[in-house]
């Protein structure tokens, strides 16, 4: 009895009435919860055409070579027409080329953060989450708080003063006062998740920590870091242009939409185009990625 | 029940088809429901999970989820149809006519606003006399809380809702909503979530507060045991349809229908003698439910023609309804064809 | 009781939480109990919420650190926490949550679930995964279409038996079956219920049984155990338990419960009433700490902690009025 107690018989499965794993019905399921909102779906065709127009500038801008230090006089200061659909800046140059090609500084900036973020806060806060109460955690945690004490566009300008002003270095004072964000999100849903029913019935399997923390933690951390890095694209873009509104970002002549409207802005209300349209793409963009951050919120929502 | 015109009942559903949109499609949930509750009557829908129990009292009381469609019946309260009724009415029907206890009554109470006043709310906007007076207010909530057997209402009253047991958050829900008239009291598992010696406690109570208040009473139920202690006449829902339906009485003595047979012998009874294997297969799918009979698939005495007609609801004894072919040959009448 | 094959003994478990802020106050979970649980025999622990019977459940399991007591398993002294617990011991208990909704991760498809357990214990060669998996979904009749699928996607019943063939794949001896049915409906807990009947007999397992439903236990259960504020009330073989209940307590359970015929609410007690909740763990009534809702109660509970006494061979009672072959006698007190 005690020998045959448990033994389970694998000799008669039939391997050939196993079923396949079938992902692409998963998929569509998420498609469809996206989709539900008609806003969100309209968020993310504006981020992928923003993202085409910046990879693609050069078969889609009418003046490919407006985007570097041009002059062009006889073509200064004119208003929106058919030649120049955003009219030109005091140099002659067709600004719709030069926004379009500032869509690559305003997503690279973006991007760059949010690489650089997004996998050093996130790890420090699985660590955190998993050993919470430990001095690890506490110590990555108080040292979150540290940086997130740091007021970011300031730190991001005593960078820039103290170095010279380039994207690159807007990007890394950015990312120095922003990786806690991130700990503490992943650190929330950790300690939750830990406490999760699913958590102890691995443990009481007798799953390792590894295991515990990358198999069955990691994947619900993905969702919501997902969420918040769409969200957060809006938000880097945003202080990019902030930055180079002020002249600590993108170094001219490289256009850049907060440049551009800074310019812009001493030629107003006459000229009003100069400022105006960067304006509007910055917040075109912005919009398109926090819609599509909405989206994806829905979308990873429980609720059927 | 013949001789009664759609006057004499607080609720009246005919023929009732709900369905609800999804990322496949439509599923089909409430197949031609057909209840009625009269005057001071409590009833009881008995039925399992996904059964379309609760999407059935939601659509009387027009709280159903944005995706729902009403795709045909019609729903009379006190005589009048819901379903054509401009929103004013609505929105008085909710205040004052129909009020509803959900299961959970910590969901159902606001975390950051005391017991009482949340209360006073109900009672300020339920359009009774002097309802936007504080003094009658008070008063009435204190009442409410009383009448419900809760201990010392002036504190509970400054109270929040997690300071309390599971037990009295039911009852200050049972006291909110009985703390000014009310046609129907619509119970939705009130007490799933209890220790069965609180559960009675709060049935008990229940009970008693809607025969005092003169108040109908819907309670949905998945406790065949619950119906029994609390209902004159019990409905039994399964896949969106009413399979049958009796005096409580009467459906304990003689259940008909092959689900209503197939629960009962899953129930595990104090008196021992074990449980059936209980009723296989599944509910349908409502995307695609099967034609006829939603149960004829798990049921064990399905024939052809199960298959292919929902069968009416044939009476078997007064007020006794069953939704099957096999009493046809007993019944006196059918329900809906009534002269 | 010496042929008994007891597997799981249980002496004098205690487990207190610490209540914050206040250095000399507890919640007093579990307030010294002692049972045994024998070879393929199901023991129902029934209780209100608070009562400690999950608390119990956790700590035979090893996911809490008990206070006090001694646990052995087979001999073997098991009363530490988990992570001190050697992985073969990790193999032969095993749990089963109320909730399979939140016991099993969303976010993995049943055969995730399913294979992990295979991997931890080297069950078998990672290529006989899948077989195995299928064979374990046979074994609670799931049927394969379901491997590649997510829990949300099951109905509940479906999910529970993902859960029991989780808790089967190591071969254990005792499950810990923590309310396994309360979320499901009835017919859905029928079939569960004979699932794990089975599988006892088949497996040769035994049963800690966790559950409020005194009519489940009825049917299922070859002991039960009523607890009340982290003690055991009384405890007795299933067929004398439902005959002759004696704690007022078990009484006023019985009476609570609703039936559905005549022949049931003849056997339920009818000169007690269900008054009163369970007091909070953190201030347990002194004396007797049922005496706040007994309608019994005299001045000798409400000082003095009753003993268990036996009252049947087997059928146990924690109550002043309870006497050795007579039963409950009131005014027992002289």
């Amino acid at each position: 009895m005690a020998e045959a107690r448990g033994k389970i018989d694998i000799t008669k499965i039939d391997e050939s009435r196993l079923p396949k794993r079938d992902r692409i019905e998963h998929l569509q399921k998420i498609w469809y919860k996206f989709s539900l909102s008609k806003v969100s779906v309209v968020g993310l065709a504006i981020v992928i055409l923003v993202v085409l127009a910046a990879i693609f500038y050069k078969f889609i801008v009418p003046y490919p070579e407006d985007v570097g230090a041009v002059v062009n006089f006889k073509a200064a200061n004119q208003p929106p027409s058919m030649a120049h659909i955003m009219g030109t800046d005091p140099t002659g140059r067709d600004i719709f080329s030069r926004i379009i090609y500032a869509f690559r500084g305003a997503l690279k900036m973006g991007i760059g953060c949010i690489a650089v973020v997004v996998p050093i806060g996130g790890i420090l806060g699985l660590i955190s989450g998993y050993w919470n109460g430990t001095w690890v955690s506490n110590l990555i945690m108080r040292l979150a708080d540290v940086f997130l004490a740091l007021p970011a566009l300031i730190l991001v300008m005593c960078v820039s003063s103290i170095m010279k002003p380039s994207l690159t270095n807007a990007m890394l004072a950015l990312c120095v006062s922003w990786w806690p964000y991130y700990t503490r999100l992943v650190n929330n849903i950790v300690v939750s998740t830990r406490n999760e029913v699913y958590i102890r019935s691995a443990e009481v399997l007798g799953a390792s920590n590894g295991h515990i923390l990358f198999r069955e933690i990691l994947p619900n951390t993905l969702g919501p870091i997902l969420t918040k890095m769409t969200l957060d694209m809006g938000w880097a873009i945003m202080a990019g242009a902030t930055l180079s509104y002020v002249g600590m970002g993108e170094q001219p002549p490289t256009p850049s939409l907060g440049g551009m409207v800074s310019n812009g802005v001493g030629y107003l209300p006459d000229q009003w185009w100069l400022s105006v349209f960067p304006a509007f793409a910055i917040m075109l963009i912005v919009l398109g990625f926090n819609l599509t951050g909405d989206g994806i919120k829905d979308m990873l929502s429980d609720t059927e | 029940m013949t001789q009664e015109n759609k006057n004499d009942f607080v609720v009246d559903v005919r023929n009732l088809h709900v369905s609800f949109r999804t990322f496949k499609g439509y599923t089909h949930v409430l197949n031609g429901v057909n209840l009625n509750v009269r005057k001071r009557e409590r009833i009881s829908i008995v039925g399992e999970t996904g059964c379309g129990k609760t999407t059935t009292v939601y659509s009387i009381a027009q709280i159903l989820a944005q995706n729902a469609r009403i795709d045909s019946g019609e729903i009379y309260f006190n005589g009048r149809n819901v379903l054509t009724m401009p929103n004013k009415e609505l929105k008085a029907l909710r205040a004052s006519g129909v009020s509803v206890i959900f299961q959970d009554p910590i969901a159902s109470l606001n975390p950051v606003f005391t017991v009482g006043s949340q209360m006073k709310e109900v009672i300020r906007y339920s359009g009774v006399e002097g309802a936007g007076d504080k003094k009658v207010q008070e008063e009435r909530t204190i009442a409410a809380l009383k009448e419900t057997h809760l201990p010392d209402p002036e504190r509970i009253m400054n109270s929040y809702p997690f300071q309390l047991s599971g037990g009295m958050r039911q009852r200050i829900c049972i006291a909110m909503s009985l703390s000014t008239p009310r046609d129907l009291v619509i119970a939705d598992e009130p007490t799933t979530n209890l220790d069965v010696t609180i559960q009675d406690q709060v049935l008990k109570t229940l009970k008693q507060r809607v025969q005092e208040k003169e108040s109908a009473l819907i309670l949905i139920t998945h406790s065949l045991g619950v119906a029994r202690q609390m209902a004159d006449r019990i409905y039994v829902m399964y896949a969106g349809n009413m399979v049958e339906t009796a005096r409580s009485g009467d459906l304990f003595r003689r259940y008909c229908h092959p689900y209503t047979q197939g629960l009962m012998q899953c129930i595990p009874k104090l008196s021992g003698g074990g449980i059936s294997e209980g009723i296989p297969g599944h509910l349908p799918n409502y995307m695609d439910p099967p034609p006829g009979c939603r149960f004829a698939p798990r049921c064990p005495y399905a024939v052809p023609e199960c298959r292919q007609a929902q069968p009416p609801l044939y009476e078997i004894e007064p007020e006794h309804y069953v939704s099957c072919y096999r009493y046809r040959d007993q019944a006196s009448g059918v329900m809906g064809e009534e002269v | 009781m010496a042929e008994r094959n007891d597997i799981l003994v249980v002496k004098g478990m205690k487990k207190y939480f610490p209540v914050q802020g206040s250095k000399d106050k507890f919640v007093r979970a579990i307030d010294g109990i002692n049972f045994t649980l024998a070879q393929g025999e199901t023991l129902g622990l029934v209780g209100e919420s608070g009562s400690g019977k999950s608390t119990t459940a956790y700590n035979v399991i090893g996911m809490e650190e008990m206070t006090e007591g001694e646990v052995t398993f087979r001999g073997q002294d098991i009363s530490m926490p988990l992570s001190k617990r050697p992985l073969a011991l990790k193999k032969e208990i095993q749990i089963v949550f109320q909730d399979p909704g939140t016991s099993l991760n969303p976010q993995r498809t049943i055969y995730d679930i399913l294979s992990l357990p295979l991997k931890i214990h080297k069950v078998c060669a990672p290529r006989d995964y899948v077989k195995y998996v299928a064979a374990l979904m046979d074994l609670v009749e799931l049927p394969y279409e379901y491997m590649y699928k997510y829990p949300a996607t099951l109905g509940g019943g479906e999910r529970q038996m993902v859960a029991i063939a989780r808790a089967l794949a190591t071969a254990p001896s005792l499950i810990v079956l923590d309310e396994p049915t309360s979320a499901l409906d009835v017919s859905v807990q029928a079939k569960i219920i004979n699932t794990l009947l089975r599988l006892q007999k088949e497996m040769d397992l035994s049963y800690l049984f966790i559950t409020h439903d005194l009519s489940l236990m009825r049917n299922m259960s070859d002991r039960v155990a009523i607890m009340y504020l982290g003690r055991i009330a009384e405890i007795a073989p299933t067929q004398s338990f439902f005959q002759n209940p004696q704690h007022p307590y078990t009484k006023m359970l019985l009476s609570s419960i609703p039936v559905v015929s005549e022949e049931e609410e003849q056997l339920k007690p009818t000169q007690i009433h269900s008054a009163g909740e369970i007091p909070s763990p953190v201030n347990v009534p002194t004396g007797c700490s049922f005496h706040t809702r007994c309608p019994f109660a005299r001045d000798i509970c409400r000082e003095k902690d009753p003993e268990m006494v036996e009252f049947e061979a087997g059928h146990t009672v924690r109550c002043h009025f309870c006497q050795a072959g007579k039963g409950f006698v009131l005014g027992g007190e002289s």
